[in-house]
């Protein structure tokens, strides 16, 4: 994030040059943005798309009747607000653990309030009581709910010492509506202002419908006949994390700002050069300092145009300024293992990830699983066949959601690599030895990845995939062949699994960031 | 992550350890000078070795240099004994414990001449020393610990190499 201001409009050339020199000069910042003052961070509860399912499935046979449960869920807080991240649903059984209340129509027993909150408390997580009522796009609890919290949250937050408690109440199934009442640690009671289900859809639910949206301006009409008027909506409040500013990554900034997202931040540490220049639409050969960069300069001068090139960053935010006027822009010159950019990458609703190191595979990863957010991966690969032949090319975009099967299920993260690749400068040639050629990479094969990657990414903002899991999808030119890959997942995984994993867990687990100062 | 003056003393008393290690070991550390994972695992390896002096200072950016001294070889090699060395990462538990490093002049005691994967001119914390690069096929993070890991590999070094 520049500390310089942009030139404004008639500044002299000199002036502005000088400004564009200490832009390229200025140390990077990895402060994430500063809320509005004044503005009270909302509650949002989001669910991976399996869960919700299942929860749905308990709470809704089909009899019409009311059933219950209870969510448990990680916590993530920020400046831009707060998250319930649910990671586990225990089902209240009928007769057993949900019985004719007292004063209501049904209650949960206490052993099974009990069982819950134990686990809970074990495991550091919030605990809402979950149940339905009838109705489709409208839900609130009763005054009965209501009252029945009041009698017993004050305890339960004494006992869970310091976990939010608090109720879900959903009607009209899995796309239905959603109402919460949350109690904080500290005394305060809010309302749930929505709640987001992540599968191949991003869905939003609430507890009442939403006003219709606005009427797409006209630079968006063609958009929203595809995407509807709610759709393009949905992209102008969207945050979009943009893991790699290079060849992909660039092509994704361009293609989410011509979307008009409302808000895109872009990671990456390196600069424009004389070799990348190919494959970074929008570059120009001034941007890599061609002029003291170019090989037969003398060592020095190259070294200070290595100064003076443009972050990759900059060449992003002028992309973005330049394709729309609704976007903003935050850019990052450094790795995203830096804990200033792992942080806002947990701000955001969808991640591109265009990187192709496995240490940031892994970073990304964890933020997905941890943080329970949507991204997608692409990239290009060419295996090398006789001589200079190629015995395989393809382009490929890789959707995962949380427990939908991660980078480490399908075998995308080496962990030999995380080894080399974080070893120190000096020692790291020497510890890859024999795999340090660089992949051949070429603008087109970028755009074919890029292109479907965020097609993916805009049909699932605005709910308009059909199915509820979202496959890769690989495209061989050489063949030609297009291919659709399914994610698997391991249930036993550390980092999405159904057991001690990362899923859900947000601020209570450290992710794989280096030390600050670093 | 600071080292106890004894076992300096013993590292140093074992073979001649390059002098920044021994100093950098010595270092007063802050506590949170290594992420949580390392600090697990370092004590893994000084569990694994008990009757070893175990260096290790932080690398900076949340992990730790480790190094093993006065490691016993086998007859296949000239000297009795070795050190051992090797990074652990911020990334730990999830990333591989590689490469490996070891004395610059270890030698076979026939004379033969050392092979990948073992490679010489490589440096370690500004020494010379030799890399030993056995890559793990199948990472487990709750099996492939640091500390056995380096075990395999001083196996390796001793059965095998």
């Amino acid at each position: 994030m520049n500390t310089v201001p942009p030139p404004t409009a008639g500044a002299p050339g000199a002036l502005h040059a000088l400004r564009r020199i200490a832009r390229r000069l200025s140390p990077h910042q990895t402060a994430a943005p500063a809320l509005s003052p004044g503005r009270d961070p909302d509650w949002d509860l989001r669910a991976p798309h399996h869960l919700w399912q299942a929860m749905h499935e308990h709470l809704d046979p089909g009899d019409g009747d009311e059933h219950a449960g209870a969510l448990l869920c990680g916590i993530a807080k920020d400046a831009s607000g707060n998250r319930l991240l649910a990671r586990t649903f225990l089902p209240a059984e009928d007769g057993v653990d949900y019985v004719p209340g007292t004063t209501g129509y049904r209650a949960l027993t206490p052993a099974f309030i009990r069982r819950a909150t134990r686990l809970a408390a074990q495991e550091k997580l919030a605990y809402l009581a979950v149940h339905n009522h009838g109705g489709q796009h409208h839900v609130s609890f009763s005054s009965t709910d209501m009252a029945s919290h009041e009698r017993g949250y004050p305890a339960l937050l004494d006992l869970l010492g310091g976990q939010l408690v608090g109720a879900v109440v959903v009607a009209g199934g899995p796309e239905g509506a959603v109402a919460g009442d949350l109690w904080l640690p500290g005394g305060d009671r809010v309302a749930l202002r929505r709640t987001v289900v992540i599968g191949a859809n991003t869905r939003v639910l609430r507890d009442r419908p939403t006003p219709p949206p606005a009427t797409a301006r006209a630079a968006q009409h063609r958009t929203s006949r595809l995407l509807g008027d709610a759709g393009v909506q949905r992209l102008a409040e969207a945050t979009i994390g943009v893991v790699g500013a290079g060849g992909g990554g660039i092509l994704a900034v361009e293609y989410l700002a011509r979307l008009e997202v409302g808000h895109i931040i872009a990671i990456d540490p390196e600069r424009v050069e004389l070799t990348n220049l190919p494959r970074l639409p929008g570059a120009r050969r001034s941007d890599a300092a061609a002029w003291l960069t170019a090989k037969d300069r003398p060592a020095a001068l190259q070294r200070l145009g290595q100064r003076l090139s443009t972050r990759k960053v900059d060449l992003a935010r002028r992309l973005v300024r330049r394709a729309s006027s609704h976007t903003r822009f935050t850019g990052l010159a450094d790795d995203v293992t830096a804990p200033g950019a792992a942080h806002l990458l947990t701000t955001c609703d969808f991640i591109v990830l265009a990187a192709d190191t496995d240490s940031a595979r892994h970073l990304v990863n964890a933020v997905v699983q941890q943080y329970l957010i949507p991204a997608v991966q692409v990239g290009v690969k060419a295996q090398p066949g006789e001589g200079d032949a190629l015995s395989d090319l393809f382009a490929v975009s890789r959707p995962f959601a949380p427990a939908q099967g991660c980078l480490w299920c399908q075998g995308l993260i080496d962990p030999n690599k995380l080894a080399v690749e974080l070893q120190p400068h000096d020692r790291r040639r020497a510890a890859d030895y024999g795999t340090t050629d660089a992949a051949p990479a070429v603008v087109t094969l970028n755009a074919l990845a890029v292109g479907a990657a965020t097609t993916h990414l805009m049909l699932s903002l605005a709910g308009r995939h059909h199915a509820t899991t979202a496959p890769g999808f690989r495209l061989h030119p050489l063949q030609p062949q297009a291919r659709l890959t399914d994610p698997r997942r391991d249930p036993q995984c550390r980092h999405c699994g159904d057991g001690d994993s990362r899923l859900g867990r947000g601020d209570q687990r450290s992710l794989p960031v280096r030390f600050e100062g670093a | 992550m600071s080292v106890p003056g004894e076992v300096l003393a013993q590292a140093e008393a074992a073979s001649p350890l390059p002098q920044p290690w021994i100093q950098r070991a010595a270092l007063p550390a802050a506590p949170a000078n290594a992420k949580a994972e390392v600090l697990e695992a370092l004590e893994h390896v000084r569990a694994a070795f008990p009757d070893l002096p175990v260096l290790a200072w932080p690398d900076g950016a949340g992990g730790a240099h480790v190094v093993i001294d006065g490691v016993p070889l086998s007859s296949r090699w000239r000297q009795a004994s070795t050190f051992i060395a090797f990074h652990l990462n911020h990334m730990c538990p999830d990333a591989d414990t590689y490469p490996h490093y070891v004395r610059s002049d270890l030698a076979y005691s026939d004379g033969r001449a050392l092979q990948v994967p073992i490679t010489a001119g490589a440096q370690f914390e500004e020494a010379p020393v030799l890399q030993v690069s056995r890559r793990t096929a199948t990472h487990d993070p709750v099996t492939t610990t640091p500390a056995n890991k380096t075990r395999a590999v001083l196996a390796w070094l001793r059965d095998v190499a």
